[in-house]
């Protein structure tokens, strides 16, 4: 259970982050858009970037986690505060992007799973096994496949879609 | 050049056939979003006693089925059929809310409910998806473990063969998955047991 002094703290946290005003830059529409597309983009490059070397793979996830926190800033965390901390209008906005979002990570995972099911396929065809044989970069990369655009789609969905100014 | 009178009729016959087309369109999609409103033929489906079973039997399937698809290879559409079935089942018992698109099937109050089932949707997936990820990476150290006699932090290799059948068995769970969860997430509180005499508020 929360103790009464760590409930202020987060509220004081909370206090603050409505009330910052050094995001703003990133808070300007344009601004706030490219960074959300260079977010999902650096989300989806991160298993690519495993698959030549932990190095690149870590600089990719660098720029993923770097454009998730700026907007989680410039958003105020909308996507993230518990319902007791959003007004009615904030939570029915973090709700409908919470609709988007899930239909995107679904959209996502079917789609690797197609793609999966189509490669199988193939290679049954052509008579050989489909075994996956995963190095310790393979496995990162199956991870950030999954946990990288899982962490990122409401945030970015939320700041598409304008997020709070 | 002025059309001739066949050319003529031809048009004017094409213009009635795309209008009843159309009106006819109108008419069922009219009559569809009717039914999904005020339907009480699938009562039995959406009060909270029916969704709790509905909810425990589409969870015993989906999991169930991949497990036993996935070892014994064998009862794959029986599979496939058996998840189509209890979405199709969670789709009436909710009715219908969760179809986004040109259609308006839900009301104010579906609508807040549906969006707030999503977020919970996502927030299980998330769960889930990770979970079931760690899962297969211990199952992989485990099997490292027993060919090697020890678990390197590092370890040079994991191996997963797979066949058509299983991915395709996997392709049905998480197509599965995605669709039930949130009609999982909307809670198993359903609609009040109603009389057949007693009318549609």
């Amino acid at each position: 259970m929360v103790s009464a002094k760590d409930t202020q703290k987060i509220e004081e946290r909370i206090a603050r982050l409505q009330n910052d005003t050094s995001f703003d830059w990133a808070r300007k529409p344009a601004v706030q858009k490219s960074i959300a597309v260079a977010t999902a983009l650096a989300a989806l490059a991160t298993p690519v970037g495993f698959l030549n070397g932990s190095i690149t793979g870590v600089a990719v996830a660098a720029v993923m986690f770097v454009g998730y926190f700026i907007l989680r800033a410039a958003t105020r965390e909308v996507a993230e505060l518990p319902n007791r901390y959003l007004d009615e209008r904030e939570l029915a906005l973090r709700n409908a992007t919470y609709v988007k979002a899930y239909q995107t990570a679904a959209t996502l995972v079917a789609g690797l799973a197609v793609f999966m099911f189509i490669y199988a396929i193939s290679i049954d065809v052509a008579d050989e096994k489909f075994a996956i044989e995963l190095g310790f970069d393979q496995i990162q990369a199956v991870v950030w496949l999954f946990l990288g655009p899982i962490t990122v789609i409401p945030t970015v969905t939320l700041a598409l879609k304008g997020g709070r100014k | 050049m002025a059309k001739s009178k066949l050319e003529t009729r031809i048009d004017e016959g094409a213009k009635k056939i795309e209008e009843s087309a159309e009106q006819a369109a109108e008419r069922f999609e009219r009559g569809f979003i009717n039914w999904v409103k005020n339907d009480r033929f699938f009562d039995g489906f959406r009060n909270t006693y029916a969704r709790v079973l509905l909810i425990s039997l589409a969870t015993i399937w989906l999991v169930g089925g991949l497990i036993y698809c996935y070892i014994y290879s064998s009862g794959f559409f029986i599979y496939a059929i058996g998840v189509a079935l209890s979405v199709l089942a969670q789709k009436i018992s909710v009715r219908f809310v969760f179809t986004t698109g040109d259609l308006k099937l839900a009301d104010e109050y579906q609508e807040a409910r549906r969006n707030r089932a999503y977020r919970r949707a996502y927030s299980w997936v998330t769960n889930i998806v990770t979970g079931l990820v760690m899962t297969i990476l211990f199952f992989g150290y485990v099997a490292v473990y027993l060919t090697d006699g020890y678990i390197p932090l590092i370890p040079s290799a994991f191996e997963w063969n797979l066949g058509p059948y299983e991915v395709a068995t996997i392709l049905v769970f998480f197509m599965g998955l995605f669709s039930l969860i949130p009609h999982f997430a909307w809670g198993f509180k359903g609609e009040p047991f109603r009389s057949k005499n007693e009318p549609n508020e």
